[in-house]
């Protein structure tokens, strides 16, 4: 544990030094959000979940969409970019003796840690503009959107030797599965059973579930969504130990 | 203009030797439109358009399709100008000390980069024809090429202004996505046609193509100000780039 928090010691003085990250994880989130609201149309919107039909305003269904939707675009792109751009240090700190193990979870540790931001601003602005049934649910199924996307950008940094064709993979998975495939009253696939496997959908389950009275707990999904990002941070784990093999 | 097309085929030629220009030109532009299409829900719509008297009534999968193929190629060349440029800064740095103008260098880039987005606009039109079946398929081609343009030419700005690739790629997303796909839209609802979302670069390429796509004819006042905006970006990026030039060559010969 010690050796973990050394490298996030290390690897966090470089990445908090940039100023720029005020624009990702504050301005930007917030800018997705006040846009959500004021486009927001005065109709009302109706949706089904489980087995209950919900009808709600649309600036409040739109607003927890648009939350997810910015806190995964920047957990997804910030992880990304972090861990293309320590690429090169990662043979270097297996060679100095770090397990691979202990370099993804100091990477993943970091990463998460500091998108909490974004999620802790998001929260706050939606909490102070809607009514939420369960605040504490709210935030825990955007802390869970926001580990499972940083997990993926992690991931796709190790498989994709171009910034460019990886930056604009998990944009694109980013932004299908939250803006498209999971909006609840536009999407006609949102029903099917295989946009379970999408990974905003059990966070957006919590979400919508602390936002609207379902009847059904939100806490009941939490080993889905856990399984979820079990299985995730293991598969980081191989493939860096598959190429420290390699190495 | 031999210097520009000199440059813009090397350019070009280590683009095209970059196996991740497939994907961002071609396979995201139809991966995006693609999935408009086929996740929208089938609900009947009506809306305004800014130039025309009548109301549109149709189905929200032809209006999310138009208004997708709008967003695919913004998202596009927002990006792909962004990182191309981003990726060429040090390269026109030292083109311009060996004696190369900001001007030649930045048209240079600019025709690579048009040449190489060319591709996806051809598939996205085509594949856009075939999803929506528009009036006008024309009207809607020269809606996506002037959304091309202008997002290509502001993901160019972005660079010489933002440097840094997180931060930049995000900015072009979230504005190609907010303009796009909620203000500017009529499935965003609340703003549509509110006047001042009239200044947004996508507000008139979308009034374009839903002119083309619905009432089978786009009228040339719509189409004038989508060029009118592309020509003042481009007046603006000569400018900062001349700009950003002169500051590094006072700061090479000493501040003098």
């Amino acid at each position: 544990m010690g050796k973990v928090s050394s490298l996030i010691r290390y690897l966090g003085t470089g990445f908090l030094r940039e100023r720029s990250l005020v624009l990702t994880l504050v301005v930007l989130p917030i800018l997705l959000l006040v846009t959500g609201r004021i486009s927001a149309p005065a109709d009302m919107v109706a949706f089904t979940m489980d087995s209950t039909l919900i009808i709600s305003n649309s600036e409040t269904m739109l607003l927890s969409l648009y939350a997810l939707t910015a806190v995964v675009l920047v957990a997804s792109v910030s992880s990304f970019s972090f861990s293309f751009n320590f690429k090169p240090v990662v043979p270097r700190l297996t060679l100095l003796g770090y397990q691979t193990v202990e370099i993804s979870f100091a990477f993943l540790l970091l990463v998460g840690g500091i998108n909490l931001f974004a999620v802790g601003v998001t929260w706050l602005y939606v909490t102070s503009v809607m009514d939420v049934q369960d605040p504490f649910g709210l935030f825990v199924g955007l802390v869970f959107a926001s580990i499972i996307f940083s997990t993926i950008g992690l991931i796709l940094s190790d498989l994709t030797t171009s910034k460019t064709l990886g930056l604009y993979l998990v944009l694109t998975l980013a932004m299908m599965d939250t803006a498209f495939i999971e909006n609840p009253v536009f999407s006609r696939r949102y029903n099917d059973k295989w946009v379970d496997l999408m990974p905003s959908h059990h966070s957006l389950t919590i979400i919508l579930r602390s936002v609207y009275e379902t009847g059904t707990d939100w806490s009941s999904i939490l080993p889905q969504v856990l399984l979820y990002e079990l299985i995730l941070v293991l598969f980081l784990i191989l493939t860096r130990k598959f190429k420290a093999t390699i190495l | 203009m031999r210097q520009v097309l000199f440059l813009t085929k090397i350019f070009l030629k280590n683009l095209f030797r970059q196996p991740s220009i497939v994907f961002s030109s071609i396979i995201l532009p139809l991966v995006v439109l693609w999935s408009t299409w086929w996740v929208t829900a089938d609900l009947p719509m009506t809306f305004e358009l800014a130039n025309a008297e009548q109301d549109v009534s149709s189905s929200m999968i032809d209006v999310h399709v138009v208004t997708g193929s709008l967003t695919a190629m913004a998202i596009t060349a927002g990006l792909f100008g962004f990182i191309i440029t981003n990726e060429y800064r040090k390269i026109s740095d030292r083109l311009e000390l060996v004696g190369y103008s900001p001007t030649t260098t930045g048209f240079a880039i600019f025709l690579s980069l048009f040449v190489t987005l060319s591709f996806s606009i051809v598939i996205t039109v085509f594949l856009a024809n075939f999803l929506a079946a528009p009036k006008d398929p024309l009207g809607l081609t020269l809606a996506i090429v002037l959304v091309s343009l202008i997002y290509v030419s502001l993901g160019n700005l972005v660079a010489i202004i933002i440097p840094k690739a997180t931060e930049g790629t995000l900015i072009l997303l979230i504005v190609a996505f907010i303009d796009l796909m909620v203000l500017t839209n009529p499935m965003g609802g609340g703003v549509y046609l509110e006047s001042w979302t009239y200044y947004l670069p996508g507000f008139w390429p979308i009034q374009v193509a839903l002119e083309a796509s619905f009432l089978g004819n786009a009228s040339v006042s719509t189409m004038v100000y989508p060029l009118i905006y592309f020509v003042l970006t481009v007046i603006l990026i000569l400018f900062v780039r001349n700009a950003r030039a002169r500051s590094t060559m006072s700061f090479l010969s000493g501040g003098n």
